[in-house]
């Protein structure tokens, strides 16, 4: 049975510099995963060739045993790390924009986080502040009956009381069938809810394990081992 | 809010001695309805399938029993309730007179240190 | 899912360019009243000539505009802010191509139509104004001498012509922004650069085949005439102008069609986000 996304071999350079070696890594459904490395690492590079946003030279990367694609880009949800929509819209729009294109968005359930977070659909994204217009790009993301959701670095520019709600989000949306990769380097914050991580250093894997496992066999937490592995 | 957890030691085991602290004190009776897998996971705030391990486990030991389609309940066995409350005050006991000889009293000093301070406080 | 793509790009794309538009036939508006000023003095024949002038003016003005936030558009949703959500809605990246090129060309179409149609109203108010008529039976004879068809095919062949450069144009930004992609850093320097150095190469071809033509001609001509006396004159004021229209059109369709492959392969194949 094919996972839900694996990589096979895949390499990535940019002119010289070698931003993914060679990777292999198989997520299966209903996980929650983080994705955790230093800056220059490769997480981004990864993420964007999830997401058809680079092609990568070597390797290859299947969504449920298929391409990267229309059809990939049908059942992933994903979160940039930067703000990618027209500041222009208002909300309202964007979510009529998002109903029309992917057929598992729940509008509904858009607009019930919307309330509980008092953001008004009719507002502008350029008249809210940047946490406000994280929390809205995570309601969409999160608003999609998606089988793999990739979110990068969801709760690094939100007050701490935002991201209880973030990860309560995250939780709730929990369904075997589908699985949550997360990047982030907010480990402590994060790790209860990761069931697997897998550590990216200079484009490849060094560790990839269970959460409980690192707790049990290395009696660390996982923000510990990522200290003790990544140290400067 | 998200239950108090160390990320030092495995989660699952952690959210087992929550639970059976829950049952002893009553906070779960016996032959309660505990919730789903998903609910009582984002109400801990951990990984849904860290809390499937731990309810597990319990079910392993038989403080908890699934019903097909109902759910997980806590066990009616009343004595068996009665055993991991006696099993748990024993570990309790067993860390106070480590810590205590770790501090440098012997287990006849700790007890008539014990039986002093009770009198205090009855006084 | 083409039609998709074109709907929200027409929507995104309307706000700018329905308002453009409009104050386009305003500014016409205006342009019809003061034409039909009517009191004494040589001052008013000045300002309706301004007039004429400065509309001409601001539709070129308007038509540039529209032109860059086209391009600007383009490269915003499939290279730069936007990129991300382009990118990766689930739509095949020929059917976004297609999209926003179909959009971008009936919006320079509509542009332009409203630019001629304006103009066309505007002088033939004035011309009405001040009481002069045009010989149209002349017109028609020497169009006729000089491309041998009647006025209608003229026109359909210039709107064919109008048609594809459009598309070459717009083709040839996009494969510029598309070859700039490929880089690493200087994305947009290089993109510049390919424009500039797309255009340079059109221009030299273009000035070589009129060229070559004329010379050719030339060799010919006198030859010609010897056997045929009226022969270059003949030609000239024949088949020179048709051949010309038939040259520039094949030049434009094949500029068109490469960009067009070059553009949807790096799209496809090629893409390099940041």
């Amino acid at each position: 049975m094919s996972g839900l996304l694996e990589c096979r071999g895949v390499t990535k350079r940019f002119g010289s510099r070698l931003a993914l070696d060679h990777v292999d890594l198989t997520i299966e459904g209903g996980h929650i995963v983080g994705l955790l490395g230093p800056n220059g690492s490769g997480k981004t590079t990864l993420i964007k060739l999830l997401n058809g946003l680079l092609v990568p030279n070597e390797g290859e990367i299947l969504v449920q045993g298929g391409p990267v694609g229309v059809e990939s880009k049908k059942v992933i949800s994903y979160l940039p790390d930067n703000t990618y929509l027209n500041h222009n819209k208002r909300v309202r729009d964007i979510l009529d924009y998002f109903e029309d294109w992917y057929a598992d968005f729940d509008v509904i359930r858009a607009y019930d986080m919307l309330a509980k977070l008092g953001i008004n659909p009719n507002d502008k994204l350029k008249t809210m502040s940047k946490g406000t217009k994280e929390k809205v790009q995570l309601i969409l993301v999160m608003s999609r009956r998606a089988k793999l959701y990739v979110l990068d670095e969801p709760i690094a520019g939100v007050d701490p009381a935002a991201r209880d709600y973030i990860m309560n989000t995250i939780l709730s949306n929990y369904e075997p069938e589908s699985s949550i990769l997360i990047a982030t380097h907010l480990i402590a914050d994060v790790e209860q809810i990761l069931d697997e991580v897998i550590f990216l250093q200079n484009g490849q894997i060094r560790i990839a394990s269970s959460v409980e496992d690192i707790r049990m066999n290395q009696g660390k937490s996982v923000d510990t081992l990522f200290r003790e592995v990544f140290r400067c | 809010m998200a239950w108090d957890l160390d990320s030092d030691r495995p989660i699952f085991i952690q959210i087992v001695e929550r639970i059976q602290m829950d049952i002893i004190s009553g906070v779960y009776r016996p032959g309660d309805k505990i919730p789903s897998v998903r609910d009582l996971a984002a109400v801990a705030a951990v990984n849904p399938n860290t809390m499937q391990k731990a309810l597990t486990e319990l079910e392993r030991t038989g403080l908890v029993h699934a019903q097909r389609t109902s759910g997980r309940f806590i066990t009616e066995d009343v004595h068996m309730i009665e055993e991991l409350k006696g099993r748990l005050a024993q570990e309790q006991i067993s860390i106070f007179f480590d810590n205590m000889s770790r501090l440098g009293f012997a287990r006849e000093e700790t007890i008539s240190m014990l039986e002093e301070s009770v009198k205090g406080e009855k006084a | 899912m083409l039609g998709k793509v074109m709907k929200h790009e027409f929507l995104d794309t309307g706000r700018v360019m329905i308002p453009l538009n409009l104050g386009a036939i305003g500014v016409l508006i205006l342009g019809i009243m003061i034409e039909c000023l009517n009191f004494p003095g040589d001052m008013l024949v000045i300002l309706k000539v301004a007039t004429i002038l400065l509309y001409v003016f601001a539709l070129m003005v308007l038509s540039v505009i529209s032109y860059i936030y086209l391009a600007v558009r383009f490269y915003k949703s499939m290279f730069g802010s936007e990129s991300y959500l382009t990118h990766t809605l689930p739509v095949g990246s020929f059917a976004k191509l297609n999209g926003k090129l179909l959009v971008a060309l009936i919006w320079m179409l509509v542009n332009s139509a409203v630019c001629a149609l304006s103009v066309i109203a505007l002088i033939a108010v004035a011309l009405k104004q001040a009481d002069v008529t045009v010989p149209w039976g002349e017109v028609e004879q020497m169009l006729d001498m000089m491309f041998q068809m009647s006025p209608a095919a003229l026109v359909a062949w210039c709107v064919l012509i109008f048609i594809v450069s459009s598309l070459q144009s717009l083709l040839m930004i996009y494969v510029s922004m598309s070859v700039g992609q490929l880089f690493q850093k200087h994305k947009i320097g290089a993109s510049v650069l390919t424009y500039v150095i797309i255009y340079v190469v059109l221009q030299v071809i273009s000035a070589t085949v009129s060229a070559t033509k004329s010379i050719a001609l030339f060799e010919v001509s006198d030859s010609m005439d010897m056997i045929d006396p009226g022969f270059t004159m003949g030609y000239l004021m024949g088949d020179f102008y048709k051949d010309l229209l038939g040259m520039s059109l094949i030049m434009s369709a094949v500029c068109a069609v490469v960009f067009y492959g070059v553009t949807a392969y790096i799209c496809n194949r090629k893409i390099n986000l940041d």
